[in-house]
Order: structure tokens, then sequence, then C-alpha cells
């Protein structure tokens, strides 16, 4: 019945704010009721029967709107009304003291902040477009001479004198203190739930990283006890038993390198990744990573081939760089159909190093380079041949590629194979 | 084959070379016994810091390969205590910890006597394991 924005502030999520705004009502009440005293008081302005009408009518429909909240019965209309009501009494109350000319005009800011801050986006645009309306039909109205016009408040003497001075002061601090008091309050509340997300994020991170770590001491069981029992260490071992037993190794090592991504990257979210950088030789990197890799490649009839020859030394992290590139490795292995090609390349640059991994695999399509860098998001293939994995390895290249100083670009196109490129600075 | 001849032999000579595993989880410390027994080391298990350091004193391996993470003292404080001691100055000390540990730096801080002979980031191959052990121990 409603639209969701209004509906959404019946809930009970909202109604602190709801109360809060009730209670600031009567706040805004009892300011309006003293500085309208104040001003007829010290004769800035007529007095005019409206004066407490307005006041009056606004006691009423906030109590109404208080007693809805009470009695939990249209909470939505009353409170609605109430808001409604505020905006057409502050028109009545600029009317009255020289409408377009009035000094109350800024009251509106102290509605629309209030209304901001205490609801949502929808609604405080619906209180600012009838603000709008009030104040325009006032305007024209006074303008043809259908509302006769009304004096502004002026002191007595003609200048600021003292009396004028004070009410001035009060309005002042009235109009600046509720918005610096609502949007203060707000912002309390607000920093302090930042606050509680951070740490809740920084927990949940804090957990992953160990429970990971400790996923890590029972895989090397499965891999280190798979080698002896092949080795024959535990008796005669038969040929079939030998493949059993490297398949074991195989699951083992692809397990602990799901672990070792999530666990790099829960590190790197916490900031404990450190980088420590060393003189790397390029070509003994490059096949050590060769050497690591080759399980990954399985049953798969892929040619990896290493062009690193004279590619020099690079200061950067050994670890980190050997964990980017298995990745790469992993990734253009996972994607490359049997009988294709996997080159991992390294060469000196002008001012640094270039890493490439290049494949003959399905391939990405140019606009959906800049996902794949993404956690968790791995590109649907299209068909149902179903890569698995959850899509982290890239988005861990990426976060690790920028902790070591370097970028790294995609060539690639659908069928065309894919090149990632890690340039390193020197 | 050779190699179990030449180690039979060795037995009968009872040159038999000691290591000291301290490793607290148990099946990563019986794959350890297990390998460096298949290859003719005599091999006793330490399953904590202080345990270790007791063995040390008890047994007088030729070696010790040392987990990082211990329960009680860790593998550092282990190696610093051993290194420190008269008898200990000697003995080749193999660190295991596994990738990522933040420890790793805190040995490359500790004086040069002090130090660990080696470093094997889990989970290393059981062939490097053995070269490293040969290495450390002058065997061919």
């Amino acid at each position: 019945m409603y639209p969701p924005f209004v509906a959404e502030m019946a809930h009970e999520a909202n109604r602190p704010k709801l109360r809060f705004g009730i209670a600031s009502g009567f706040a805004i009440v009892l300011a309006f009721g003293a500085l309208a005293a104040l001003g007829v008081g010290f004769e800035l302005v007529p007095f005019t029967w409206a004066f407490p009408l307005l006041v009056g009518v606004k006691l009423v429909t906030n109590t109404l709107a208080w007693w809805s909240l009470r009695t939990n019965r249209g909470v939505l209309e009353w409170n609605g009304l109430n808001t409604a009501a505020d905006v057409v009494l502050m028109t009545g109350a600029i009317y009255f003291t020289g409408g377009p000319r009035s000094p109350l005009l800024p009251v509106y800011v102290i509605e629309i902040s209030v209304v901001a801050l205490l609801t949502n986006l929808g609604v405080t645009l619906l209180i600012c477009a009838q603000v709008l309306v009030c104040f325009a039909a006032m305007t024209i109205l006074m303008a043809t001479g259908v509302m006769p016009d009304q004096p502004v408040p002026v002191d007595p003497s003609g200048s600021i004198g003292p009396r004028y001075a004070v009410v001035a002061i009060v309005y002042a601090a009235f109009v600046i203190g509720v918005p610096t008091f609502f949007t203060s309050s707000i912002l309390r509340l607000l920093r302090a739930k930042e606050d509680a997300l951070i740490e809740a994020q920084k927990a949940r991170s804090q957990f992953l990283a160990s429970i990971t770590h400790e996923l890590r001491t029972p895989i090397h069981g499965v891999q280190g006890l798979s080698d002896l029992i092949a080795s024959g260490i535990y008796g005669p071992v038969s040929d079939k038993q030998k493949d059993a037993c490297a398949s074991i190794k195989r699951s083992a090592q692809s397990l602990l390198g799901l672990v070792d991504d999530l666990l790099a990257m829960t590190r790197a979210e916490i900031g404990k990744l450190e980088v420590a950088r060393a003189a790397v030789p390029l070509a003994d990197l490059v096949e050590q990573v060769a050497a690591s890799v080759t399980w990954m490649l399985g049953t798969k009839k892929l040619a990896l081939v290493v062009e690193a020859s004279d590619a020099g030394t690079i200061a950067t992290d050994r670890r980190l760089l050997a964990h980017v590139l298995v990745n790469l490795v992993a990734n253009a292995a996972k994607f490359t159909p049997e009988g294709g090609r996997v080159v991992v390349r390294a060469s000196r640059s002008s001012d640094g190093a270039v890493l490439e991994v290049e494949d003959t695999g399905i391939g990405i399509a140019p606009e959906r380079h800049a996902e794949i860098f993404e956690a968790f998001k791995q590109i649907d293939a299209g068909d149902e041949k179903g890569y698995g994995g959850v899509g982290l390895g890239l988005a861990l290249v990426k976060r690790l590629v920028d902790l070591l100083g370097g970028t790294i670009t995609l060539d690639s196109d659908v069928g065309k194979g894919s090149t990632f490129r890690v340039a390193l600075p020197a | 084959m050779k190699r179990r001849v030449a180690a039979a032999r060795m037995y009968r000579g009872s040159v038999v070379k000691k290591i000291l595993v301290v490793e607290d989880d148990p099946i990563n410390a019986q794959i350890l016994s297990d390998f460096l027994s298949a290859n003719d080391y005599a091999t006793s298990v330490a399953s904590s810091g202080t345990e270790g350091i007791e063995r040390f004193k008890a047994d007088r391996p030729d070696l010790m390969l040392v987990d990082v993470q211990l329960p009680r003292k860790n593998g550092f404080e282990v190696c610093w205590e051993i290194k420190r001691s008269p008898e200990g100055a000697q003995l080749p000390i193999l660190l295991m910890s596994a990738v990522y540990t933040d420890r790793e730096h805190a040995n490359r801080y500790s004086h040069d006597s002090l130090r660990a002979d080696g470093y094997l980031t889990k989970p290393f191959d059981l062939a490097d394991l053995l070269q490293r052990v040969r290495d450390l121990l002058h065997e061919a």
C-alpha cells in the first residue's frame, strides 16, 4: 500500500529513530513557543492567534504520533502526518513573520536535516518536495494578493536594540544547534557501528588465517604418508597402489594450494603479509616453479615450456613471486584443454623484469578482463564443462603483485588463449 | 641397493647417526621418524620445546630436526638454548616451519653462532630433507 521507503519506517529497527524524532518534536515545540513569546513580548512582532494555534497543532500531532508508537497502532499514518504537519506549520510561522522575507526561513533546513538523518532518501526527497510546494504556494498567494502581506519582525527602535539582539541570538542558537546535535549524534552512532564492523572483519580474517594455518598440518600428514607408502618403507607396494598414492598426493597438493591461497589472502587482508626483498635469480625461480607445478598438469597432456635463460636477477620477495607464478600456471593449466601448451617466460626489461604465463586455453573476453582479478569471481566458461574452483587464485595474484609493487596485465580473447604479464620494478 | 648394503655395514660398525625430531604433530613426527629410520638413522621424537631440550641432554643426537611452532618453547628458543650450551655449540640443527610464518624472520636476527644450520619450509620433499641431513652430517 505504501512505497517501500515509507513502509520501512514502520520496521522495528526504525522505532528508536521515530521515538527520537518525537522527543525532538516536543523540544522544538517548546523552543518555538519560547521564541514566539519572546518575539511578541519584546514587541518585535505583533501578537496573532496564529502563533499559539501553530504551536498547539504541532503539540497535538506530535502527541498523536507518540501515542501511535505506544499503542503500536497507525504508526506510519500518525508519524507521517506529524512530519507533514511540521512543514505546513513552519510555512505558517514563516508566513506570519513576513513570508518570503521571514527570518524563519532556515527552519526548513532544520526539518530537512532531521528528516534526512532519521529516515531515508525517499522520505527526505518527499519532505523536500513538500517544503518547496508549500513555500511556492505561500509566495504565489502572497504575490497575487490572495493572502495579505505580513510584517517582518523588527526592533521598535528601528535599529538592532538589545531585545532584538537577544531574540536573534537565541534563534540562531536554535537554528544552528538542532542540526548540529542531530548530525553529531547520528555520526557518533555510525562511527561506533563502523568500528564494530572493522573489528568484526579483523576478527574474521584473523580466525580464517589461523584456521587455514591449522588445516595445513593434516594435509602434510596425508602427503607425507602417501609418499612413505609409495616408497615401500611400509612394505612392498604394487604399481596400482603407487598410482593411488600419487593420486592421494595430488589431491592433497591441490587442497594445500587452495588453503595457501586462502591463507595468503587473509594475511594480506589483515596486513600480516610481509615483503622480504632479496636478490632473486629469475631463471632459477622459474625453474623451481615449473618443477613444483608439474603435478597440476596431472594426467592432462599439456606441454610446460620454460623460457628464462638470461633473465638476470631482481630484488623482490621470492616466496610471494613464486606464489604468483604458481597461481598463474595453475590457472593456465586449468583452462587449457588437452594437448595445449603453457609457457612460463621471464626477461629483463629496461626498468625491471617481466614475467609471463601464456596458454593456449579457452581465453577471456576483453570486457571481462577487469573482473577476473576480483575474489570469488570465476568467469563462467559458457559451457557445461564445469571448471571447478572458487576464483581465488587470480585475486590473490593481483594482491601479491600489488604488494610487490608491480603491475599485472592480461592479453586474451575468447578462443585465442591468454597471456598474463607481470611487470616488476627494479 | 648398494646404499642399503653400505648402511648395513655401518650398523655393524655401530656408527649409526642419531637424529632427534622435535615436532608436536604426532603424524608428522611419525612420518619423519619412519622416513629417517628407513634411511638408517636412529631417531627419537620429542613433542615440545622443553622436552626437546631434555632429550637433547639425555640422547646426545648427531643432528636435530626442530619444528618452529612448538608448545612451550618454540623452535628458535630451542635452537638458541642448545647452541648456547658448550655441548650443543657444534650440533647441526634444521628448523622446519609452515610457509608464511612471521617468526621465520626471527632466525635472521639472532647471532651467527646461534642460528639454525638450515631452514625447511613445510611441506618439504622428503628427498630434500634427506639431502640436507646428509650434507650437515658430511655424508656422501
